[in-house]
């Protein structure tokens, strides 16, 4: 593995010495959610602009999930607490798996949704989607998800395009969460968790949380070519994270986890397989208060390996191993009482070892800086403007196949990528706020298009992925109102957005006979969409809580003439659902709670295999459906509970997209809690 | 004709008045109970407030209410804000204890905190500072205007939401220091 540490620039090490030796001047500064979710009576987040914010002046449309939510939900993974969220679309290809999109444009192994646990990403660098099992968190470990939807990339960088989630968890050192859970129902689930907490001396914490869940897939008739695939389900996650207050305004933390999962899924192109992964990871970061400001130093490394098995066979046609570092470095300060200042620079490498035919590492390197400005202009309106810079150096070593119509020397190549967000945010009265915001995201193509994929066709040469793609821009533009209503009381959000996809790649379709690659990626053109979502969330008396909310998208594809989803597999103006309702009612007094979940959507189209086989794509009507979850629980006493949840209640099977049909889920869950939560 | 019109026109006004009047009346009320009465809302949130201090208090805490002898409305709000804390309010690692203070006995008192009433005379509050009667204790209230003139360095608000404001000069005068946190957050004046 190659090591951040000796590529970093040796500037960003000076700058981070002095600061931490730096005399500090403020208080406590790994970001206390609780106390600050305490002091302003509403969520705080800090994954809009990177510097903590109440969710009420965000210059984004963004969705704070609570633990309470999570709870509430009944789900039992993270993808069953995000379809109950406006604008989150949700295709459920199997028992264990989901793709999960913000605003439209959903497909098997989406690859525009960032997603990250406590600020490090988690989804498969190699192909840019999340495997949502081998994210290594527990739900009883989540203090809140928060779902920023368009494109972030000026914080985030690459892949934050249609949208980030961020996985944020009790802080060891803040909170002290001691839980344990058990879980059995359909499809022969067993599924077990515990999160525990360790506090020394006031000044450091250490959280351990893991968790075992195995089962059935559903058994819902597979296209023939896939009979095989379904070989039970698994899923085993440990999360060792510590924190320590070193005092003088320094936090210093250390986490790392391990994860895998064995599962079958739909590919991108479409086919359903069995797939088993396994992910490690290590964290280390620290935080300073200075004179200088808030002062944030970060460096991971994530490693994942994930086989994949076609039909009944027992070997893999596919072999993936990638790893990805960071580091990263940003300064919060405030300058002259109305403006906050964020100053941001990171390094990243992302390798993956060609596959199936090994032998070949294809490799980038990514320099980025960036920064932010919030400027308060008065006290009802707030100009937010974040710019980043990202240079990224692409790279091929090892060997190549015979026969292979690419030398190394084709991979070296480097391009520098600006991306940008504004938004105002004006607090037009008490009870209402309006936001304007302007983004421009890019989502680099994936280290498989981009050469990863080397896959021999004989005799004819190989299909492969190629150095040349250009990234994807993706520009939105969007107007939302928030309004709290005091009769009900609820809240409301009406939000429109318009958005464009440039230069969208195809991951099939392209052909270039002189080197021997007879399917190969290509940018097949543009994408534009718009479109609506209104929600409202209210309570009523101590008992009620409610939900409404809908959303209505169109998307236009303006693809190159001659490319069609037959040969290219692309195609998101017929796949993304027009309309999209979803409710929720929940109750609950003294021991008892109860919630349901209503989600009606629009029929589509999905993809499938089309008649010449793997490769080739067809498009099958999907009917409009109405599904049901819900959740019934009795607290037993303060520490114990027990809990019914199911999803798809309304059917015992139903068509959700393309993939086979899901089941109707229903498990109990038995949790006991053996510390407390603050 | 010019005449029914205007005549009209009136009735209409006087309409529209007294349809107004309950509105009015409820505005009068509310800008009267908010900028008066310091609720336990307030006080928690000065109270929270205060961890993010570079020294924070913890344990018990000694309140020293400022009052202007001379208003009324300051010292009904003091003898409230007294009756608040008498209680016995606990808050995070907090335990408030109140303790009564005319201004001009206030330089002299031994206290942790100052929470400062509303309704103490413009001329009252300058001259409590040019006394340097605060030395380094931190002084809290819910009139922001106090706060705006550098009287107090914390104003806290706690509707329709939750502001909160620090006079940054007058912190840094008495070197009272909060994590820049807390400041990206609120509002500085």
């Amino acid at each position: 593995m190659r090591s951040f540490v000796g590529t970093t620039p040796a500037g960003l090490y000076t700058v981070l010495v002095s600061a931490l030796l730096a005399p500090a001047i403020a208080g406590s500064q790994s970001l206390d959610y609780t106390a600050l979710e305490q002091l302003f009576g509403e969520p705080v987040t800090s994954s809009v602009t990177g510097s903590p914010q109440r969710s009420s002046d965000v210059a984004a449309t963004m969705s704070i999930i609570t633990a309470d939510d999570i709870r509430r939900s009944g789900a039992r993974d993270i993808p069953g607490v995000l379809r109950h969220v406006v604008g989150v679309q949700h295709l459920q290809t199997s028992n264990d798996h989901t793709d999960v999109s913000a605003r439209g444009y959903n497909q098997a192994f989406s690859p525009r949704l960032l997603v990250l646990v406590d600020g490090r990403q988690v989804y498969a660098d190699y192909y840019g989607f999340t495997p949502w099992s081998t994210v290594p968190v527990e739900l009883d470990a989540i203090r809140q998800i928060e779902v920023v939807k368009g494109p972030n990339s000026a914080l985030f960088g690459f892949n934050a395009v249609g949208g980030v989630i961020n996985i944020v968890t009790y802080g060891p050192l803040d909170e002290e969460v001691d839980t344990a859970s058990l879980s059995a129902g359909t499809q022969d689930l067993k599924k077990a968790s515990v999160v525990s907490t360790w506090r020394f001396a006031e000044s450091a914490g250490i959280r351990l949380s893991a968790g075992h869940r195995d089962g059935d897939d559903f058994s819902t008739p597979l296209h023939p070519a896939d009979v095989g695939v379904r070989r039970g389900n698994e899923r085993n996650a440990v999360n060792l994270s510590l924190e320590w207050d070193a005092g003088q305004q320094r936090t210093f933390g250390a986490e790392a986890t391990y994860s895998n999962a064995r599962q079958s899924e739909q590919l991108p192109v479409y086919l359903m397989t069995h797939d088993e992964y396994e992910t490690t990871s290590i964290k280390g970061y620290m935080t300073a208060d200075t004179r200088f400001g808030l002062l944030e130093a970060t460096a991971y490394s994530n490693q994942m390996r994930m086989d994949s098995f076609m039909s009944a066979s027992p070997v893999p046609w596919l072999m993936l191993d990638n790893r990805v570092s960071v580091a990263q470095l940003q300064s919060i300060s405030k300058l002259a009482n109305k403006h906050t200042m964020r100053l941001s620079a990171e390094y990243r490498h992302n390798t993956m070892e060609t596959t199936p035919v090994p032998g070949g590492d294809v490799f980038y390197d990514v320099a980025a800086i960036g920064g932010m400005w919030e400027w308060r202009l008065v006290p009802s309106l707030t100009l937010t403007t974040a710019l980043r810079l990202d240079r990224w150096s692409l790279g091929r070593s090892g060997s190549v196949p015979a026969g292979y119509g690419l030398e190394n020397d084709g991979w070296n190549r480097a391009e520098s990528d600006p991306t940008f967000n504004a938004g105002v945010v004006w607090q037009a009265s008490d009870v209402d706020t309006v936001r304007f915001l302007l983004g421009r995201g890019v989502q680099l193509p994936n280290l498989l298009n981009l050469g990863g994929l080397v896959f021999p066709v004989p005799p004819l040469g190989f299909a492969s992925g190629v150095p040349d793609l250009e990234p994807t821009v993706v520009e939105n533009f969007e107007i939302s109102w928030d309004r709290t209503l005091s009769a009900f009381p609820a809240q409301l959000r009406v939000s429109a957005f318009r958005g464009r996809s440039r230069d969208m790649v195809a991951l099939l379709g392209g052909m270039r006979p002189l080197q021997r690659l007879v399917n190969v990626p290509f940018n097949l053109g543009d994408s534009q969409t718009h479109g609506v979502e209104v929600s409202l969330d209210g309570a009523l008396y101590a008992e009620w809580r409610w939900g409404l909310s809908y959303r209505g998208q169109d998307i236009d594809d303006e693809f190159d003439p001659g490319f069609s989803v037959e040969t290219t597999l692309a195609d998101f103006e017929h796949t993304t659902p027009r309309h999209v309702v979803k409710a929720r009612l929940g109750w609950a007094r003294d021991r008892w709670e109860t919630d349901l979940y209503f989600h009606y959507q629009s029929g589509f189209s999905g993809i499938t295999v089309g008649p010449l086989g793997l490769g080739s794509g067809l498009l099958i009507p999907v009917s409009s459906y109405v599904s049901l979850d819900g959740r019934l629980s009795y607290a037993i006493s303060d520490r114990v509970v027990v809990a019914v949840s199911g999803q798809n209640l309304g059917s015992a099977r139903q068509r959700q997209s393309s993939a086979p049909e899901v089941e109707r889920t229903l498990f109990a869950t038995f949790s006991m809690s053996f510390g407390s939560v603050e | 004709m010019s005449r029914t019109v205007t005549v009209h026109s009136l009735l209409l006004k006087a309409q529209t008045l007294v349809m107004r009047l309950p509105a009015l009346a409820c505005t009068l009320v509310i800008a009267s109970v908010t900028h008066a009465d310091v609720t336990t809302t307030d006080v928690q949130v000065a109270a929270r407030a205060l961890s993010f201090i570079s020294e924070p208090l913890s344990g018990r805490v000694r309140v020293g209410i400022v009052y202007a002898a001379n208003s009324a409305g300051s010292r009904r709000q003091a003898q409230e804000l007294q009756a608040l804390l008498s209680r016995g309010l606990r808050i995070g690692a907090l335990e408030l204890q109140p303790v009564l203070l005319e201004a001009a006995d206030a330089s002299s008192a031994n206290v942790d905190l100052f929470f400062m009433t509303e309704h103490m005379a413009a001329d009252t509050a300058p001259k409590l500072r040019d006394n340097d009667f605060l030395g380094r204790t931190l002084c809290v209230t819910t009139d922001i205007e106090q706060v705006r003139r550098g009287a107090c360095v914390l104003g806290i608000q706690s509707q329709p939401k939750v502001e909160v404001f620090v006079n940054r000069s007058a912190a840094m005068s008495q070197g009272i220091t909060f994590s820049t946190v807390f400041r990206v957050m609120i509002t500085e004046l």
